[in-house]
C-alpha cells in the first residue's frame, strides 16, 4: 500500500498499522475470540477433516443404513449407509465456500457500484442507484425459487448449479452494499482532506481507491462478516428446499432435508440434528465475531 | 513591485438557497459579492473578516475550488476560471491552499510520509526512486523528522499536523499560497511556532501569500498589506503602517478597538458594536455596515458607497470619509 | 479579603486510559472570593477545563476525582450526595460552555428552555417562569427578547445564543458562575460584548465568576485575579496588574512574548520550542523543563513547590525560590 518503501538501513520506526491496532484490540475481546475459534474449527473441520476421515462421500453400504451412532460411525449413517460425519464436512466445505465467495463477489461489486456511484454522483449515481431499487425492491427469496426452479427445467448440470447459487447470492447480495458504501462515500467526500486532494491535483481513481475507499474498510468488514452468514443461511435455504446444492453433493441444507421426512424426524436425529447445529453454531460465531469487529474499529458505537 | 501575480476584478460568488418543491433555489447567499484587488509578487497580503464575511470563499473561488459568478481571476496572465481542466490542472504546482483545521486536513488512513509523497508523484515532480528523499528534505525544512513518515495523522498534535500539511503544500514547489486561518485551531506557544515557519518559508522560497484570517495580531506581524472584509465585500485596504496608524472605515476602527491587548492597565476607548453580521443572503441596502454603524447617515442607507483610493495605498469604502 | 465562595484544595482529577493514568489535574489548590473575576488561563491540556468541571462533579468516566476537597462555603462539594450536588448545579453554581449552540437543545424554544430551569430550581409557575425569562433575556441585552423566547436555537447567530445562555445560567441569581471558555467561538466584536456583559453582571450582582481562557488579552479585559497553569499544575498565580506588569514563570513570560500585539510588532514572533508533555508520562521534575530557557540542573530534579511573595504572587519556579544562587534578580533582568 505505502509509495514510500521503506529504508532498511534507516531504522525509523514504522508505527503500528491501523490494522495492527485493530487485531490487538480484537484479542482482547473475549466473545471475538471465542467466536474465531469456533470458526476456525469449523474450516479445519470441514476443510481437512474429509483428508483424514477414512471414508468416502459417495461410499455406499447397504450393510448399515441408517445405523445410530456408534465407534465406527461417529454420527452414525443415512438412509445409504454414507457416513455422516464425513457428508457433514463435505457439506462445511460447500457450505462455507458458497458464502465466502458469495460474500467476495458482492463486496466487490457492491463497494466498487457505491464508490462510483458516491464519487460521481449525477446521471450515474442515478443509473446505478435506480438498478439496485429494483434489486432491493424484489422480494429476494421468492426471486431465488424462480430461478433456480428455471435452472432445474434448463436442465444445468449439478456441478454448476452450485456457481450459480454464488452468483445469485452477489446478485441479492450487492445493492444493500452499495448503498451503504455510496452513503459513507458522500459523506468522506466532504471531507476537509478530500478538498485538500483536489488542490493537490491528485488523480480521481487515486482518490476513489486510495483515499476514500480505505475509509470505508471498517464498514466492510463488518458488512463482509455479516453477508457471509447470510449467504450460508441462503444457501441452506435453497439447498433444503432443493432448489440449490442438490444430490449426491452433499451441504448442509439438503442434508437437513431428511427432517421432512416424519419417521426419520422422530427415529434417526443423527441424521438433520448434526447439520443443523452447524448451521446454527456457524451463524452464529460469524455475527458475535461481527459486532466484536465493529466494536473494534469503531469506537464511537462502544457502550450503546 | 511591478505586475501583480494575483489580480481578482468585480469577483462574485453567490451559493443558492434551495427549498421549495423540487429544490429549485429561492435565494442566493452573496458569500462574495464584487471583490477586487491585486497581490504583488513576493507579498504577504492579508485578508481579514469575521465569521460570515467570506473570506474563506474568496480564496477558495481564487484557487478555483468552486466556480465563480462572475467576475475575473488572473495568477500571472492566467484567467484561472476559464482554463481548460489540463491547463487548470497544471496551476495546481503553482498555487496551493492551506486549510484551518490540520485535524480533518489529513486523511487518517494515510501515512504523512505518502500524503507528501503522493502529490508529487501525481504531479511528476519526482520519480518513485528519489520520492522519499524529497519527503524528507520538505519534512526537514518544516521542522519535522524524516522518521516520522512512516506515523499515521493521529499521533501528532496539532502543531506538528499543520506542519506536515505545509510540508505537502510547498512540496509542489508553488508561488502562491492561500492560507486560510492556518494557526487559529491552534494553542498560543505553538501559533508563534507556525507563524515564524511561515516568515522563514517565505523568505527562503520567495512565497507569496494570501493570508486570511480574523486575528488583527496575526496578520499586522505577517502581513504587508492588509484587505478588511465585511459582508462579502472589501471595505478598506492599506499598508500594514496604514491601517494600524490611520485606519479610516469604522468598521476597521471598531475591530481594532475590539481586540484583548494583553495589559489590564491600557485605558482604553472602545468602539462598541451593536448587534450581528447580517446575514449575506439578505444583506442591508446602501452600505452593508450602515446597521451596525455608529456613524450611519442617510446617504449610507441608499447608496453603496465606491471603493476608492484615498490616499497612496490605502483604499476604503465608506461615504463618511 | 473576605471569606471565599468556593475553596479548593489539592485537587486531583486522574484518567484512566489503558492502563495509563493521566494527571489531567494534579494538586490544585485555589479559592474564589465573592463578586471577582478569577482567570484559570493555559494552553489546551493544561487542565483548566478538568478543573472547572471537577467543582460541580461533572467529569466523566474515564476521568476520576482522586483527592482534594472543593469547600462551597464550608461545605465539600465532593462529599455530597446526587440530590445535593444536583440542588447546587444551576442554583448556585451555574456554568457556560464555549459552543452555545451545542449546549442548547435545538428541538425546543429558547423559552421553553429557560423557563424549564426555573420550574426545576424555583418555586414559581409556568406564567411567572415565562416572564421571568423574558426579564432575563432582556438584562442580558437582548433586544425583542419576546420573539427570541419564541425562536429556535438555529434561528439565532452565535454571539445571541451565548448570551441566551448566560440568561439561562443567572436565573436562578447563582453566586457562582464558571464560564468554559465563553467566547472563543465568537467573533472579535460580539467577543468584546460578551465580555462588557460578563463585567457588567458581576458589578451589578456581585456574583463571582471562574473564567476559562487561553487568551491572555481576554484575562487582562476581564480578570482581578490570574492562576496560570501547565500541564495539570498551578505554575503561576498572582492578581492580574501585578501578574501583567511582573510576568515571573518563564512560562508565562513565553506566552505573553508569543503572541503577536497590535501596535507592537517585532520582526520575528518569540515562540516556546517543542510542545506540551504527555501527560501520563511527566518527568520527574519540573514539567516545563524541556522547553524552558532558564533550565537549570535542579530543575529536572524535583518539581518545584509554589513559593508566595509578599505581595501574593505565587510562582511555581526554582528561580525564585530563596537559596538558589541570585534566582530572583536573573530571572528580573531578563
Amino acid at each position: 500500500m505505502s509509495i514510500l518503501k521503506r529504508k532498511a538501513s534507516s531504522g525509523r520506526k514504522r508505527s503500528k498499522s491501523i490494522w495492527e491496532q485493530s487485531f490487538r484490540r480484537l484479542f482482547k475481546n473475549r466473545s471475538a475470540v471465542f467466536s474465531a475459534c469456533i470458526l476456525g474449527f469449523m474450516f479445519l473441520f470441514s476443510f481437512v477433516g474429509p483428508l483424514i476421515s477414512p471414508y468416502s462421500s459417495n461410499g455406499i453400504d447397504v450393510t448399515v443404513m441408517k445405523h445410530p451412532p456408534d465407534f465406527t460411525h461417529w454420527l452414525g449413517t443415512d438412509i445409504y449407509g454414507r457416513d455422516v460425519m464425513t457428508r457433514l464436512m463435505l457439506a462445511g466445505r460447500i457450505s462455507l465456500t458458497v458464502g465466502l465467495a458469495s460474500m467476495v463477489l458482492s463486496l466487490l461489486l457492491g463497494s466498487l457500484l457505491g464508490a462510483v456511484s458516491g464519487y460521481y454522483g449525477g446521471i450515474v449515481d442515478s443509473i446505478i442507484m435506480r438498478i439496485a431499487d429494483i434489486l432491493m425492491s424484489i422480494p429476494s427469496l421468492p426471486l431465488l425459487i424462480i430461478i433456480a426452479a428455471m435452472l432445474s427445467e434448463f436442465k444445468v448440470p449439478t456441478d454448476y448449479r452450485l456457481y450459480i447459487v454464488m452468483l445469485m447470492l452477489s446478485l441479492v447480495g450487492w445493492p444493500g452494499l452499495a448503498r451503504l458504501i455510496r452513503g459513507q462515500i458522500l459523506s468522506l467526500r466532504e471531507q476537509m482532506y478530500m478538498k485538500a486532494a483536489d488542490v493537490l491535483g491528485l488523480g480521481t481513481w487515486r482518490k476513489i481507491f486510495h483515499h476514500l475507499l480505505p475509509n470505508t474498510y471498517p464498514l466492510l468488514i463488518v458488512v463482509a462478516t455479516l453477508s457471509t452468514a447470510s449467504g450460508i443461511l441462503s444457501e441452506s435455504t435453497l439447498s433444503f428446499l432443493g432448489l440449490g446444492v442438490v444430490e449426491p453433493t452433499s451441504s448442509w441444507g439438503n442434508m437437513i432435508t431428511i427432517a421432512n421426512n416424519l419417521i426419520d424426524f422422530q427415529k434417526h436425529p443423527w441424521l438433520w440434528i448434526p447439520p443443523g447445529a452447524a448451521i446454527f453454531i456457524t451463524v452464529v460465531a460469524i455475527n458475535v465475531l461481527g459486532d466484536a469487529v465493529r466494536d473494534v474499529l469503531d469506537p464511537k458505537m462502544k457502550g450503546r | 513591485m511591478d505586475r501583480p501575480l494575483l489580480k481578482i476584478t468585480d469577483l462574485k460568488k453567490y451559493f443558492p438557497v434551495k427549498g421549495g418543491l423540487f429544490g429549485r433555489p429561492v435565494g442566493w447567499v452573496r458569500a462574495v459579492d464584487g471583490v477586487s484587488f491585486e497581490i504583488f509578487r513576493g507579498e504577504a497580503f492579508g485578508l481579514v473578516g469575521e465569521s460570515g464575511s467570506g473570506k474563506t470563499t474568496l480564496g477558495q473561488t481564487v484557487l478555483r475550488m468552486h466556480g465563480r459568478t462572475s467576475g475575473q481571476v488572473m495568477f500571472d496572465g492566467l484567467d484561472i476560471h476559464s482554463l481548460p481542466p489540463k491547463e487548470f490542472h497544471k496551476t495546481h504546482t503553482r498555487m496551493q491552499y492551506i486549510f484551518q483545521d490540520p485535524y480533518s486536513s489529513l486523511n487518517p488512513r494515510i501515512r504523512i510520509g505518502d500524503a507528501i509523497a503522493e502529490p508529487l508523484l501525481a504531479h511528476r515532480l519526482a520519480t518513485r526512486a528519489d520520492v522519499g528523499e524529497q519527503v524528507e528534505n520538505i519534512l526537514a525544512q518544516c521542522g519535522m523528522a524524516a522518521r516520522f513518515m512512516d506515523r499515521y495523522p493521529h499521533e501528532f498534535s496539532g502543531g506538528q499536523r499543520q506542519r506536515i500539511v505545509i510540508a505537502r503544500a510547498i512540496a509542489l514547489n508553488p508561488e502562491f499560497i492561500v492560507a486560510d486561518e492556518p494557526v487559529s485551531s491552534l494553542d498560543v506557544s505553538i501559533q508563534a511556532q507556525i507563524i515564524n515557519l511561515f516568515s522563514d518559508l517565505q523568505e527562503e522560497r520567495k512565497l507569496t501569500y494570501l493570508f486570511i484570517s480574523h486575528d488583527l495580531g496575526i496578520v499586522e506581524h505577517l502581513c504587508s498589506r492588509i484587505a478588511i472584509m465585511y459582508l462579502g465585500s472589501v471595505v478598506e485596504l492599506a499598508t500594514r503602517s496604514e491601517l494600524f496608524l490611520n485606519p479610516i472605515h469604522p468598521y476597521t476602527k471598531a475591530l481594532l478597538s475590539a481586540v484583548p491587548i494583553p495589559d489590564p492597565e491600557r485605558k482604553r476607548s472602545r468602539i462598541v458594536l451593536n448587534g450581528d453580521i447580517p446575514s449575506p443572503e439578505n444583506p442591508p441596502l446602501g452600505c452593508r455596515f450602515h446597521t451596525r454603524c455608529p456613524y450611519a447617515k442617510d446617504i449610507c442607507r441608499e447608496k453603496v458607497p465606491e471603493f476608492r483610493k484615498v490616499k497612496d495605498h490605502h483604499q476604503v469604502a465608506c461615504h463618511l470619509f | 479579603m473576605e471569606e471565599p465562595i468556593i475553596t479548593v484544595r489539592n485537587l486531583q482529577t486522574f484518567f484512566h486510559l489503558e492502563g495509563r493514568v493521566s494527571k489531567a489535574v494534579d494538586n490544585v489548590s485555589f479559592s474564589v472570593p465573592k463578586g471577582k473575576v478569577i482567570c484559570i488561563v493555559g494552553e489546551s491540556g493544561c487542565g483548566k477545563s478538568v478543573t472547572a468541571l471537577s467543582l460541580l462533579r461533572l467529569v466523566d468516566f474515564p476521568g476520576r476525582i482522586a483527592g482534594g476537597e472543593i469547600l462551597f462555603h464550608n461545605r465539600d462539594i465532593l462529599k455530597m450526595n446526587t440530590k445535593e450536588i444536583h440542588n447546587l448545579r444551576g442554583d448556585k453554581i451555574s456554568m457556560i460552555f464555549q459552543e452555545p449552540m451545542t449546549s442548547l437543545n435545538p428541538v425546543f424554544t429558547i423559552g421553553r428552555q429557560i423557563s424549564e430551569t426555573l420550574l426545576e430550581h424555583t418555586l414559581c409557575d409556568r406564567k411567572e417562569a415565562w416572564e421571568k425569562g423574558v426579564e432575563l433575556i432582556k438584562k442580558v441585552g437582548l433586544p425583542r427578547a419576546e420573539k427570541i423566547m419564541d425562536s429556535y436555537p438555529h434561528e439565532l447567530s452565535g454571539g445571541m445564543l451565548q448570551r441566551v445562555m448566560i440568561a439561562i445560567a443567572l436565573s436562578c441569581q447563582p453566586e457562582l458562575l464558571i464560564a468554559d471558555e465563553p467566547t472563543t467561538a465568537l467573533d472579535v466584536t460580539i467577543q468584546a460584548q460578551v465580555l462588557d456583559l460578563l463585567r457588567q453582571l458581576r458589578d451589578q450582582s456581585d456574583m463571582s465568576i471562574l473564567f476559562i481562557t487561553h487568551d491572555l488579552g481576554v484575562v487582562a479585559e476581564i480578570a482581578d485575579y490570574v492562576i496560570v497553569m501547565y500541564a495539570g499544575r498551578i505554575i503561576e498565580e498572582a492578581p492580574v496588574t501585578e501578574l501583567f506588569r511582573h510576568p515571573r514563570h518563564p512560562y508565562t513570560r513565553g506566552l505573553l512574548k508569543s503572541r503577536p500585539v497590535i501596535g507592537q510588532r517585532r520582526d520575528r514572533l518569540y515562540s516556546i520550542k517543542g510542545q506540551v508533555p504527555d501527560l501520563s508520562e511527566l518527568p520527574q521534575g519540573c514539567y516545563f523543563a524541556d522547553r524552558c530557557e532558564s533550565c537549570m540542573e535542579a530543575c529536572r530534579k524535583e518539581y518545584p513547590e509554589s513559593v508566595s511573595d509578599a505581595g501574593g504572587h505565587k510562582t511555581a519556579c526554582l528561580l525564585y525560590k530563596e537559596g538558589v544562587a541570585n534566582g530572583s534578580t536573573t530571572a528580573e533582568d531578563y
